[in-house]
């Protein structure tokens, strides 16, 4: 009986099994053994060498490639979090006002990628974007600025951009979370003399902890792996300024046929991810014991 | 110090009023529940107070203070909530001493202060634990703690035992009424339950679909209750209600048998509700003529419901029942104690009563 249960309970969970291991275990597996394989315009030669992590040391982009990354990663991430509790917050109010927001800030949400950069590349073009031919017929600057021309800017604009598309469920994600906080505390709170701040800072943000922390986490991971957005506005340039992982394994390997090296890259870029998710599940979990002030 | 004074308290969500005028005095120190069916306004009165709720019209002052556009944490009043309501993240300690660390008082005074309450409630072993570590009961307890540490000039509590089991809800209430007799602070206990309200109020309010219906000592609205409700609320088992007519000094039934002489003057044919309670009628050679149709032992007591021509009478005695189901009996109300309400207003018709 018991036996015959347990074989059941194998079999049911099988094809989850089986299709993990297709399609998520072989794959990385793949990318993994690439990256210690020699490659010379798409052919293999050799398997057993850091060559390619080696080269991409070498190579002098990689480090622009790297700080750009972070600026996208950590910026995109840090800004969508915070922009998204603020508006999360605000939209957690009852009122006809925030009730249509409430459906009206998903339009970004379901948008293609591919609308979203054309449309954001026009409006932030160096000659007839809407944006600069805005702010210049304002007077608040003189002369059209070249946003995704200048190589100190792109990089930010490209962010903004990624705030303006990923922030919208991370607020509505926040603000199902603010509006699931207990009444009762809140109004306790007000009872021992809170104010809208510390209310704000001592009983809603210790209680929406779990999905702060979870809705940062995949915020990280879906930047990570945005890739249409930053190739589509700036294709990595100008002369790389805006250069980011995604896009250089793209042209390393479709453009530049480095197959190895943008193994390489992806090996990196994964290690990255899992040391920050398990990092993040590891703070989350000391937080709930403790005391979120102090 | 803390009286409350309420005058003319009206509340509406939209266009719905909820309290329609509500004028209540409570002097310093007293407890004082309000009690009611649920949705009759009780939380709703108590938020007011508390500065949760704002309320549409009228007047409410702590010591002839008027406190109505105060924020509630300039009123100095204290709330315990039905579900506690602690704050999930802070152990104990840090839960009841959040006001004072609110109001910036040094590290050294809060931890006195939470000390001395936990050891007014005894949960001085419980300080490093979290709310989700302890028992329904403690959790209450902790959060009355809350209440305790700022020293408030008035109390107040929504409901506070309603979550817990039967017997500790007994343990908890007497607790609460100790803790009272101790401080000595004005308190205002909601309850929708009447044992509550009996065993634990100086003073009642029975509140009814966002009136005042009664105000009084329990004792008061036991012997004199001013309407059918207020003497359906009051009491378990409820007082029989039946149909009467006046008859010279006395009232009887529909069917014409004697019931007794009321506790107020009733004009001969006057139709009126004619009340008494299970405890103050007896068994009788003579007097209204009813078959016995339940009897229900409780140890002490007895409850028997007689059936006559037309009613079921509720009838309570200590005494040990001889009779068996189906046996004929007659019963009598004691004399004086015969209630009489108007038929229409459903008020009492004795003295006073019309008053309210
Ligand atoms: N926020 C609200 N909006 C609309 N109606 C409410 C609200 N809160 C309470 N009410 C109504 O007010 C009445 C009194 O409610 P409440 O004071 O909670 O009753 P009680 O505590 O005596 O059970 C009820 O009819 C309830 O439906
Ligand atoms: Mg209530």
């Amino acid at each position: 009986m018991l036996k015959s249960d347990r074989f059941l309970a194998y079999a049911l969970i099988l094809p989850v099994v089986a299709a993990v291991l297709a399609f998520v275990v072989g794959p990385t597996y793949n990318v993994a053994t690439l990256s210690l394989t020699q490659v010379v315009m798409g052919q293999e030669r050799g398997f057993g060498t850091l060559n390619n992590f080696r080269a991409l040391w070498a190579d002098p982009v990689f480090g622009l490639v790297l700080k750009n990354t972070a600026i996208w990663i950590l910026g995109g991430t840090l800004l969508c979090v915070s922009v998204g509790l603020g508006v999360g917050a605000y939209l957690a109010i009852d009122s006809k006002v925030t009730g249509w927001l409430r459906a009206l800030i998903l339009l970004p949400w379901v948008l293609p990628d591919v609308v979203t950069a054309m449309a954001w590349k026009w409006m932030l073009h160096g000659q007839v974007g809407i944006i600069g031919q805005t702010l210049e017929s304002t007077g608040l600057t003189e002369g059209t600025i070249s946003f995704m021309g200048d190589p100190k800017l792109v990089m930010w604009m490209l962010v903004v951009v990624l705030v303006w598309r990923k922030m919208p469920l991370v607020a509505l994600i926040l603000c199902a979370a603010i509006r699931a906080v207990p009444d009762d505390q809140v109004e306790a709170a007000r009872m021992d003399g809170a104010n809208a701040v510390e209310r704000f800072r001592f009983v809603t943000l210790p209680n929406i902890a779990f999905s702060l922390t979870a809705v940062t986490v995949i915020s990280m991971i879906w930047i990570t792996a945005e890739f249409a957005l930053p190739w589509i506005m700036t294709g990595g340039g100008p002369a790389n300024a805006s250069q980011i992982m995604a896009t250089y394994i793209y042209q390393q390997s479709f453009e530049f046929f480095n197959w190895g090296v943008a193994s390489a890259m992806s090996v990196i870029n994964l290690v990255m991810l899992v040391s920050i998710v398990a990092l993040y599940l590891y703070v989350n979990r000391r937080s709930w014991a403790s005391e979120a002030s102090k | 110090m803390g009286s409350v004074t309420l005058r003319n308290i009206r509340k509406s969500y939209g266009a719905v009023e909820v309290l329609h005028g509500i004028d209540l005095d409570i002097k310093d120190g007293e407890f004082t529940v309000l009690v009611g069916p649920s949705g009759c306004g009780k939380s709703t009165l108590l938020r007011s107070i508390a500065g949760l709720e704002t309320i549409s019209d009228g007047e409410i002052s702590v010591d002839d203070t008027v406190i109505n556009t105060l924020v509630p944490k300039e009123r100095d009043i204290a709330m315990v909530f039905q579900n506690y309501a602690l704050y999930p993240h802070m152990t104990v300690a840090k839960n009841m001493g959040f006001s004072l660390r609110l109001a910036k008082e040094s590290q050294e005074e809060i931890d006195k202060k939470v000390k001395a309450a936990a050891e007014i409630l005894d949960l001085n072993a419980l300080l490093d634990r979290y709310p989700r570590q302890l028992s329904g009961g403690q959790r209450q307890r902790v959060a009355m703690g809350r209440a305790i540490v700022r020293d408030p000039k008035v109390f107040l509590f929504d409901e506070p035992l309603s979550n817990l089991d039967a017997k500790l809800r007994v343990q908890m209430r007497s607790e609460i009424k100790e803790l009272h007799q101790r401080l000595k602070t004005t308190t205002i206990y909601v309850t929708h339950d009447q044992i509550e309200a009996m065993t634990m109020a100086d003073k009642i309010v029975v509140m009814r679909g966002g009136h005042v219906e009664q105000i009084g000592s329990p004792i008061e609205l036991y012997d004199n209750p001013a309407s059918v409700f207020v003497a359906g609320f009051i009491g378990s088992p409820a007082m029989n209600f039946i149909d009467a007519v006046g008859d010279g000094k006395a009232l009887k039934t529909t069917t014409q048998e004697l019931l007794g002489t009321p506790n107020a003057t009733v004009a001969s044919g006057q139709k009126v509700i004619a009340g008494f309670r299970p405890e103050d009628i007896r068994l009788a050679e003579k007097g209204i003529a009813a078959k016995v149709a339940l009897i229900e032992p409780t140890g002490a007591e007895t409850q028997l419901t007689l059936r006559t021509e037309n009613e079921a009478i509720i009838m309570t005695t200590r005494d040990r029942i001889t009779h068996s189901v189906g046996d004929q009996v007659f019963f009598e109300v004691i004399e004086g104690k015969l209630h009489c309400f108007d038929s229409e207003t459903e008020r009492s018709l004795a003295e006073g009563g019309q008053a309210q």
